[in-house]
């Protein structure tokens, strides 16, 4: 049925005749003229088709259906064989109309019913046809129910393996299920069978090649379906959108892109100009005039292509383009609903649904935001943008920050994974930054680090950056806050510059000239910290001169005066702030409230500070710990009344407890509480508290001072100075004179409580630091004085043995240092405040008159008693040289008289006749051997010490032993004979040692008369007898 | 490039406390001054000590020594004015200033002077022959923190104790005992004060952290120096009128080039408050002392 007839004319057989009426195929009649001859000549069936057939060629479809449905009416033909072609062209008609664009769902079931019908008419006839078989399985393709048109056209192909239609049909379906492979080698068998086939089974193969992922090959076939019709409307936006597609490339220049797309739109030109009416071409029509921002052309395609009835792929992009148009003209309700039908025909075009979710964001219906954007991941579980967007989501509201940071991590990693940071929106960092800041700055740092580098890509690439440095500002006060002051000021200093050449660009620009303002503020901000006051002065001042209501400039100005003591400067531009910019700002008023105190001015401070809580915010941690403090402060100078005291620790307890109801972790407020509960005498509670605290903040210096506080009221007076040592040097520079006076104050108490002298210099010490840094203040001078007091008193209570006529000068002068400092502070005048009293100081001097006095008589007993002590020591000393000198004496006459009798036996010996000199050469023989048996004994003991001591207990050792002849008295012998037998023994008793080891337990036995083994056991013995003479010896 | 000093010599516990004053004689010689209540002369070749001088009762507050290197005289804490003979290592002379009436003390450029800062905020001149008072020169009533001389000879100035809105640094008229400037810059007390060798600038350190230049001759404050994280405790001017060095209680030494007007180096090798800086005669070498008992030379690289 969809073979061409090669001549150019249809015939109609004349009734009764030979002859025949030819009708020209390119002038066909009306169907009803056409009908008008054929029914009249009683045309045989096979006319109505060939017309019906040339009727369908031209596009005329209801023609070609009207002449079959009329053929199928004819009475003279009474067989109904003939009628199965017309029936089955009915059908194949029928099939092909519900596949116009535009149609209804309705009326497209409609046709597949007459379809249906007309199938059902030829299977009676002929149950076993092709024709009817390859319709069947068409149309349950078009229904979509592919295993039973797989059926079909698989019988058909059993009969006919060379049929078209089924082997179209079998590669449609491989195409559907997505089995490009086998669908591509049916459309080449096709090809192979009918070379000029249509449809054109080109199409068919190009597309599979597309699939497969051979752009090439899929657009040569496409070009070749062009070269055979080049009214191709398929094949051209088929090639459009193979060049559409190449657009997306991402290693493309602007230039190749511009030119692939144009060669693409040319494709789409000539698809239009083939076939106006696919909605296919009309959509994407409409992408390119969205895409050149033609709205007007772009909504009037995408509309057409909405209303494709069938497509639902169409219709959803055709929506999801006018959705589009909506949402860049800010027509949100209008985008919303077109996004919303453009899921709702397709739920897999996530373009739309992103853009869904887009719309909903702004409309405030987050929940389906959320459901909108979590569905795109249900699809794409690595879409970034869906990930950022739902991250973002997550990060405003404060519950779900954790899920917020997944969000984030998640997509960083995937960025990660892609390695695609040019392609990336740096809001999502930027987002994500600001979401860390608060918890992990290490990673905010990284985050920002990110964005940035996203940012200067993209600045790279010549695209504008807005936020560049705000980005950079925010980078810098990162490492700002860290302490990279360097690099924070290189940022710091880039962004600025980025600001004044696009001010230069815009110069009206207001939100440039606001981060420029923010930036330089941070600037001053560091040089502060840098101590370069001026510079930071001079940028605050311009700010303030600038822009009058930056309150924060005008503080900072005042922080700054506050510090170089201008206190009255410093109070009025606090007072500037809340009086002229901000009435309720909290920061002014809290420095205006901490000025006061700092002025002594408590009251003030207090009211201050109250009017924070009452008028502005109750729950102001900062002012209500101020407020506790304050209270705390009054609550210390109060002396007289008790009642009232405990009733300024209470509201001041109480103001803490409030700020850690608001804040659990407050450190200060815990250290307030801490305090309260030392004041009423819970000092182990109180210690522990500080102590936990200076674990958690170690930076506060009240937590350390405090500690130290109660310490010493614990009477832990030596870790009292310690902790007040620790914070002067780590705090106050060792600057603080009242820190350095508690100090003194606590060592004078260590020195007192442990009647020490020394500790008590070194208070005297601390006390003239104290006084040296601030010397106007006498109160450190009056310490001074009482320490030199309490010095000599306590070397005055000293045991006489204990001390020294120098102590006591040196205590003597200290009371002459205390005297006239005393006097002097005695004489200040009334009118000037002191923080001592005067009277009490009248006393001291007295006491110090007295204590003089003492001290000078004990100087002359200690004088007596040294004189003493010197003439019993010297004594003593004489005592002990006469006592030697005698000793001396007795011992020269003792070796006097030793020596007069050896000399006397020697002269007997000698007196002795020549006939004993036998005898006596026997007896001497006989000591030789027994001083040499000796002798080697001590020789080997020098070897093996040698061999198992270390050098040094080794000379010891030998020094020893070369003491040793001088103690037992026995007549020397010659040396050498006696060394060189001790050198021999060496070997065998090393042997001898290692061999008695092995044998210890045999030797109990008495088996061995080995006489090294036996030498090494008397060894033993006698080794350790020596080692303890001498160690008498050196007693 | 500026001058480059690098530290070539450093004496650990110098003293047995904290050290409070330094005073680098014309005979090359280094005297330091400490809480101690000791004052001690060191070779300032090597480092080594030559003597040590007793008889303060308390620590020893300040130490300066004559044009000739022959004298030095301290003050301690109990306003005891000590004059020392330097050649002979023993006291010269002792003046009883009275409670806090003699805080630092400097000697006159013609080596007959004292003067003295005082708690009434005058400033006192003693005959160093005859130990009388001999001149006042009358302050504003704050503590007078600081004095010097300038090297010609013409004026006395003196650093004061912060009142409510600022501190003082007051410049007399030398011949005339007249006030001739006032320079209110300073926010906090004035610690330490120096002239430069010409005479013609004036040295101010404070506990504002920040260092003041004053132009002794116009009575105009030239510019200011911030850097310093704490007080700025002592500063020193070399001979050459390049270098200001400055100690702080931050522990640092910072060393300032004058013409430049800007930090050259900072050298952090003390751990505690410096509290003593003085240059040597010819200007290439200089020495800090510090509470952290040890004192350090400075040496520039091409000397």
């Amino acid at each position: 049925m969809y073979s061409h007839h090669s001549n150019g004319s249809l015939e109609i057989p004349l009734k009764g005749t030979e002859n025949v009426l030819e009708i020209a195929r390119s002038n066909l009649p009306p169907p009803t003229e056409l009908l008008g001859i054929l029914k009249p000549e009683e045309a045989p069936l096979r006319h109505y088709v060939l017309f019906a057939l040339e009727y369908a060629r031209q596009g005329q479809v209801d023609s070609a259906i009207k002449v079959l449905s009329d053929g199928l009416q004819v009475q003279y033909e009474p067989n109904p064989r003939p009628r199965l072609p017309l029936h089955n062209l009915l059908a194949s008609l029928y099939i092909r109309k519900a596949y116009q664009h535009g149609i209804t769902p309705q009326d497209r079931n409609a046709l597949w019913s007459e379809a249906t019908k007309h199938l059902g008419a030829a299977e009676k006839i002929n149950p076993k046809d092709d024709t009817t078989w390859v319709s069947k399985g068409l149309l349950l393709l078009a229904r979509n129910s592919y295993d039973d048109a797989h059926r079909h056209f698989k019988q058909v192909l059993g009969e006919n393996p060379r049929s078209i239609p089924a082997l179209l049909g079998m590669a449609r379906i491989h195409f559907i299920r997505e089995a490009y492979t086998q669908a591509l080698a049916l459309y080449r068998n096709v090809l192979k069978i009918s070379a000029d086939c249509s449809p054109n089974p080109r199409l068919g193969m190009g597309l599979c090649f597309y699939k497969l992922g051979m752009v090439e090959a899929a657009q040569t076939a496409f070009e070749r379906c062009i070269e055979l019709n080049s009214q191709d409307a398929t094949a051209h936006v088929l090639l459009a959108t193979i060049q559409f597609n190449k657009c997306k490339q991402t290693d493309l220049t602007p230039d190749d892109i511009t030119q692939i797309y144009k060669v693409g739109f040319e494709h789409l030109k000539k698809a239009y100009g083939a076939d106006k009416r696919s909605p296919v071409v009309g959509l994407y029509m409409g992408k390119h005039f969205a895409t050149v921002k033609d709205t007007t052309k772009a909504m009037a395609f995408a509309t057409k292509a909405s209303e494709a009835q069938g497509l639902k792929n169409v219709q959803s992009e055709g929506f999801y383009i006018m959705g589009k148009i909506h949402h860049q003209q800010d027509r949100f309700g209008e985008a919303l609903a077109c996004y919303g039908k453009a899921v709702s025909f397709n739920p897999d075009n996530l373009l739309a649904q992103f853009g869904l979710g887009q719309t909903l964001l702004f409309k405030q219906d987050i929940a389906s935001a959320i459901t909108a954007f979590e569905r795109i991941l249900v699809k794409e579980p690595k879409c970034v943008e869906a990930i950022a967007v739902l991250g973002s989501i997550y990060s405003r509201s404060p519950g779900t920050k954790t899920k917020a940071l997944e969000y984030f991590d998640k997509a960083t990693n995937i960025i990660h994974e892609r390695n695609t940071l040019s392609m990336q929106d740096p809001l999502m960092f930027t987002e994500m930054a600001q979401l860390l800041e608060q918890t992990d700055i290490a990673k905010t740092s990284k985050a920002y680090m990110f964005a940035l580098g996203i940012c200067t890509q993209k600045a790279d690439r010549g695209e504008t950056v807005e936020y560049m440095p705000e980005l950079l500002n925010n980078i810098a006060a990162i490492n700002h806050m860290d302490g990279r002051l360097e690099q924070a000021e290189g940022s710091y200093s880039k962004a600025l510059d980025m600001c004044v050449s696009k001010l230069q660009e815009d110069d009206a620009d207001m939100a440039t000239e606001a981060t420029i303002t923010t930036i330089r503020y941070n600037l001053a901000r560091l040089y502060e910290e840098r101590n370069e006051i001026e510079r930071a002065e001079g940028i605050y001042k311009d700010i303030a001169q600038k822009y009058h209501g930056y309150a924060d400039a005008h503080l900072r100005l005042g922080v700054i005066e506050q510090s170089r003591g201008n206190f009255d400067q410093a109070a009025e531009l606090y007072k500037d702030v809340f009086g002229m910019i901000d009435n309720k700002n909290v920061d002014a008023w809290t420095l205006m409230g901490m000025l006061q105190q700092k002025q002594n001015q408590i009251r003030n401070s207090r009211k201050t500070l109250e009017r924070i809580v009452k008028e502005i915010n109750r729950h102001d941690v900062y002012a209500l710990l101020a407020l506790g403090n304050n209270h705390l402060g009054i609550a210390r100078e109060e002396k007289d009344n008790m009642a009232m005291k405990q009733e300024l620790y209470k509201k001041a307890f109480e103001f803490f407890d409030k700020v850690l109801k608001i804040d659990a972790f407050n450190a200060y407020a815990a250290n307030g509480i801490a305090i309260s509960l030392a004041v009423h005498g819970h000092h182990n509670e109180a210690r522990e508290m500080f102590l936990q605290l200076r674990e958690a903040a170690s930076a506060i210096p009240t937590i350390w001072l405090n500690l130290a506080l109660v310490s010493a009221d614990m009477g832990q007076y030596a870790n009292a100075v310690l902790l007040y040592a620790s914070v002067s040097k780590k705090f106050f520079n060792n600057e603080d004179e009242n820190v350095i006076l508690s100090m003194a104050k606590a060592q004078y108490c260590v020195a007192k409580s442990e009647k020490d002298p020394e500790k008590m210099l070194q208070a005297l010490s601390m006390a003239q630091r104290a006084f040296r840094l601030q010397p106007s203040d006498k109160t450190a001078l009056y310490d001074i004085a009482l320490i030199q007091q309490s010095y000599a008193q306590l070397v005055s209570d000293r045991a006489q043995n204990q001390r020294t006529v120098a102590d006591i000068h040196a205590a003597m002068e200290g009371l002459g240092v205390a005297k006239s400092l005393l006097k002097s502070l005695i004489a200040v005048p009334s009118k000037e405040h002191v923080y001592y009293e005067r009277e009490i100081a009248a006393q001291r001097e007295k006491h110090g008159d007295s204590l003089l006095t003492i001290l000078q008589r004990k100087l002359k007993d200690q004088e007596v008693f040294e004189a003493e002590k010197e003439k019993i020591a010297e004594e003593t000393r004489k005592k002990r040289e006469s006592e030697r000198l005698k000793k001396d004496e007795e011992e020269r006459i003792r070796r006097q008289k030793q020596e007069d009798e050896e000399r006397e036996i020697l002269e007997r010996r000698r007196a002795l006749d020549q006939g004993a000199k036998e005898t006596q050469k026997e007896l001497d023989e006989m000591n030789r051997e027994r001083s040499e048996r000796k002798r080697m004994v001590v020789s080997d003991d020098e070897l093996s010490e040698g061999e198992f001591d270390a050098n040094g207990e080794r000379e010891v050792k030998k020094q020893r032993k070369e003491r040793k002849p001088k103690e037992p008295k026995e007549p020397k012998e010659p040396k050498e004979p006696k060394e060189k037998r001790g050198k021999l023994r060496k070997k065998s008793d090393l042997e001898g040692r290692a061999r008695s080891k092995s044998t210890d337990r045999d030797d109990d036995d008495g088996m061995h008369d080995d006489p090294t083994s036996r030498k090494a056991t008397s060894k033993k013995f006698k080794s350790k007898e020596i080692i303890d003479s001498d160690d008498e010896f050196s007693d | 490039m500026p001058t480059q000093f690098l530290t070539t010599l450093t004496k650990e516990n110098a003293h047995a406390d904290g050290i409070w004053s330094a005073a680098w004689s014309s005979k090359n010689q280094l005297v330091t001054g400490s809480l101690d209540n000791t004052v001690k002369v060191w070779n300032a070749d090597n480092g080594e000590l030559t003597g040590t001088l007793t008889g303060h009762h308390l620590g020893v507050n300040s130490v300066d020594t004559n044009v000739e290197g022959t004298l030095a005289v301290s003050t301690s804490l109990d306003s005891q004015i000590r004059i020392w003979d330097l050649e002979k290592l023993k006291a010269h002379k002792v003046i009883d200033a009275g409670s806090v009436q003699a805080w630092t003390a400097k000697f006159s450029p013609d080596s007959k002077h004292i003067a003295t800062g005082s708690s009434s905020g005058d400033i006192n001149q003693y005959n160093v022959e005859t130990g009388e008072k001999v001149q006042t020169f009358e302050g504003r009533g704050k503590f007078s923190m600081c004095v010097a001389y300038s090297p010609n000879g013409e004026y006395v100035a003196c650093g004061t104790e912060a009142s409510s809105d600022s501190a003082t640094v007051l410049l007399f008229d030398v011949a005339t005992g007249k006030l001739r400037s006032t320079f209110k810059g300073h926010a906090l007390t004035v610690r330490s004060i120096a002239f430069s060798a010409d005479s013609t600038k004036l040295v101010t350190g404070s506990d504002d952290k920040r260092i003041m230049i004053h132009d002794a001759v116009h009575g105009d404050t030239i510019r200011t120096l911030s850097g310093h994280s704490a007080w700025v405790l002592s500063v020193a001017v070399s001979s050459d009128g390049v270098h200001v060095a400055s100690g702080s209680s931050d522990s640092k030494v910072k060393l300032w080039d004058l013409v430049a007007d800007q930090c050259i180096d900072t050298m952090d090798g003390h751990n505690d408050q410096v509290w003593g800086l003085a240059w040597n005669k010819q200007g290439n070498k200089f020495a800090s002392a510090s509470d952290d008992k040890s004192i350090k030379y400075y040496s520039t690289t091409s000397a």
